[in-house]
């Protein structure tokens, strides 16, 4: 019985962590300009993520070792160092777009303005990093996020048609009045959103400070496989749910006030009160994970100790680092720029940045001196090295993508 | 063969594979100029006024629909108090930058000053809403006001599209559509 | 490059050596380097050899050079970039120290006695020990 609670527990966090303010604003502005005309490119998102985290979860069961490390080891501090920028700078810029996000969810709360809640929210996640039971934290967040279920129940309350939604989806269309470029770069934008990187950094730094072993493998991968992809189905609600109210009253979505839009119009204020908790819990929740994994790349990189399961004065470069990195944010949110906008820009660079995480995955999970017998097996290595191939399309198309459509005005 | 002997300098392997260290290459703000130049290429001034169009229609809907909910008691006051504060934001974001638009020609110029008092009307509508949540004036009353704006705007939206629609066809070379709207 | 964690001293044609063979690119340089508790000190940013100059061949018969040292601190800027650093401000982790090579280097040492750690005792007297609940275990 407590191993199917410890079971349900796993799953439920992996739904609700697997919405984060990327997938709340890229599925709400594509559901209010092209239905569910992307909503494939979410199914291609959560398969691809449930490959690579389950193969880096098993990576680092089976070889003691962090993803980063690895990238360091096989790479070298050349192209490892390139890796680590990249990773991390992107790292930064999600980070920010959490808090960001945790703040405007705080306003839609209260009406304070969300400059106001900056600094409280970025408090609230490094005091959670410095001193909290993560453990207890991280299971409160996840199990909260899972009311963004209300998504889903919002779109049955407002009886749209199934056919013509189930049309969108299943028979894509750039609609008129969007030009094809803009669509292919929502696309990449989507990918982006639900493959984040920091996820694979968080799952398998995880893993190593909780000393999993090839035992463990079965029940992450559990977790991994029903989790995600009903986090994904909750991405789509999402996106059904903008597609339903804001597409045909022309709202294409730039603020947050937006995505909740549909549920209050569907369920009055009990839906709207937990649309808005779950945002809170989901973006507050990826806050945290951002902000571990930006501090896990550079100690990982750097072979500093760390571990959110050492006491700071035992850690301290990596908590000094994740300290930096909760300033900078704060700093660039200080500015006045918009969080949205920070957003979109993350999950841009999210998709550039995954083959730096992902190449190195793949191949660590091939080599024998690591994994021993639990390397790959064909068909993963097919499914792995076609989507090899769909990250680096998706990489390579995303700058410009971005130029021509102007961030997809 | 001496031998210059270099004290307890010990041969270590960076030393002995040693690269020459190479400058960075700076082929990245090659290619950021030529973003740059495409950035701040062609948009003409129809394509300025559609967006700002379509951005002050997106708010001004936002603001009835928020209204509604506010009417109807199923949203927050605060949510609504949030809501109506973002679409004022894009009304007058939309604003400015049709504002600061060049009208090339008469038709521009007469259409530039139909968008901006559109969008006037609009950002009007939505602070009358802003206030009477605040309580000043009727939340009621201000809903025929929305409902008035949006509807310019719409208007507006598909005349704007259509003058883009014909300067693409004339840049193309093709006789223009036999008017739209 | 081959390399050897014991001495020995070749004699005329090469036997096989005593222990196990390793490449020092491959298997040594940038692992993680873990002290007695586990604790990680850094990476293996460079490897400071004896026995051989510069430039010099290796005349067959003659003594194998040994690793007298793992090499950290500005030593990976260099290996990166290009260049050297002044033999001051190289840190050492002499190899003697080394207890284990697997995929980490395991010292036989606590990270406290080691110049390596330095940056890292810094930070923690300085900074991080000094903001409240930065001693405390986490709960």
């Amino acid at each position: 019985m407590k191993k199917l609670f410890a079971v349900a527990l796993g799953i439920l966090t992996a739904i609700g962590g697997f919405v984060d303010i990327g997938d709340l604003v890229t599925n709400a502005v594509v559901g209010s300009r092209f239905g569910l005309g992307l909503a494939w490119v979410v199914l291609v998102g959560v398969v691809g993520i449930c490959v690579y985290a389950q193969m880096s979860g098993r990576v680092a069961a089976v070889s003691g070792r962090a993803t980063f490390e690895i990238i360091r080891e096989r790479l070298g501090p050349r192209a490892g160092l390139a890796n680590l920028a990249a990773s991390f700078l992107i790292n930064l810029l999600t980070v920010t777009a959490e808090i960001g996000g945790v703040a405007l969810a705080l306003q839609l709360a209260t009406s304070v303005d969300p400059m106001w809640w900056i600094p409280v929210a970025a408090f609230g996640v490094w005091i959670v990093v410095w001193r909290a039971k993560f453990e207890l934290l991280e299971n409160v967040t996840g199990l909260l996020g899972l009311t963004l279920i209300v998504f889903a129940v919002a779109l049955f309350l407002l009886a749209p048609d199934w056919g013509s939604l189930a049309g969108q989806a299943l028979q894509p269309s750039v609609p008129d009045g969007e030009p094809v470029a803009t669509y292919w770069f929502y696309a990449v934008a989507l990918f982006g959103a639900a493959m984040t990187p920091y996820e694979v950094f968080f799952f398998s730094s995880g893993a190593v400070e909780e000393k999993w072993t090839v035992k463990d493998i079965g029940k992450s991968r559990l977790n991994v496989l029903v989790g995600f992809p009903l986090g994904g189905l909750l991405s789509i609600a999402i996106a059904g749910c903008a597609a339903v109210v804001l597409l045909p009253a022309a709202i294409e979505v730039t603020s947050l006030s937006q995505v909740v839009l549909p549920v209050a119009e569907a369920g009055g204020k009990i839906a709207l009160a937990f649309a808005i908790v779950g945002i809170l819990a989901a973006t507050f929740g990826a806050a945290l994970e951002t902000t571990l994994s930006s501090g896990y790349t550079l100690a990982q990189y750097f072979g500093w100790s760390w571990g959110k399961f050492r006491k700071p004065a035992k850690a301290a470069r990596f908590h000094l680092a994740m300290i930096i990195g909760i300033l900078i944010a704060v700093g660039i949110l200080a500015t006045g720029v918009d969080p949205i906008l920070v957003t979109e820009y993350s999950v841009v660079f999210s998709a550039v940045a995954l083959p730096l995480t992902y190449l190195p995955i793949l191949i660590i999970a091939n080599d024998r001196e690591y994994m021993g017998d639990h390397v790959n097996g064909r068909v993963m290595n097919a499914v792995a090295q076609v989507y090899l191939v769909i990250i680096l399309a998706a990489a390579l198309a995303a700058i410009p993508l971005l130029i021509v459509t102007g961030a997809g005005a | 063969m001496s031998q210059v002997r270099r004290g307890d300098e010990h041969l270590t392997m960076s030393r002995a594979t040693e690269r020459r260290g190479g400058a960075l290459r700076v082929a990245a703000s090659a290619s950021l100029a030529l973003a740059a130049a495409l950035l701040a290429g062609c948009s003409s001034p129809t394509d300025t006024f559609e967006s700002a169009v379509g951005q002050g229609l997106a708010a001004v809907e936002t603001a009835r629909l928020v209204v509604e909910q506010e009417l109807d008691d199923r949203t927050f006051t605060t949510t609504a108090v949030a809501t109506l504060g973002d679409a004022r934001r894009e009304l007058v974001d939309a604003s400015t930058s049709v504002a600061e638009t060049d009208a090339p020609s008469q038709t521009d110029a007469a259409l530039r000053a139909e968008v901006l008092d559109a969008l006037d009307a609009g950002l009007d509508a939505v602070n009358g809403a802003r206030d009477a949540i605040g309580g000043v004036g009727s939340l009621e009353a201000v809903v025929p006001k929305l409902e008035a704006a949006a509807d310019d705007l719409d208007a507006l939206e598909r005349a704007t599209a259509g003058a883009a629609a014909d300067m693409l066809a004339d840049t193309m070379g093709d006789a223009p559509d036999g008017g739209t709207g | 490059m081959n390399d050897e964690p014991t001495t020995t001293g070749a004699t005329g044609t090469p036997r096989h050596p005593a222990g196990r063979v390793l490449d020092a690119h491959l298997h040594v340089l940038d692992r993680q380097v873990l002290d007695r508790d586990d604790v990680p000190v850094t990476t293996v940013d460079d490897l400071e050899f004896d026995g051989i100059e510069l430039g010099s061949r290796i005349e067959p018969g003659s003594p194998a050079p040994t690793v007298t040292a793992i090499l950290t601190g500005p030593q990976l800027v260099m290996r990166i970039f290009g260049g050297h650093s002044p033999t001051a401000r190289i840190i050492r982790v002499p190899w003697h120290l080394v207890a284990e090579v697997g995929t980490v280097i395991r010292l036989g040492v606590g990270a406290d006695s080691l110049d390596a750690a330095w940056v890292e005792r810094w930070v923690s007297r300085h900074i991080i020990g000094r903001i409240p609940g930065g001693r405390h275990d986490p709960e």
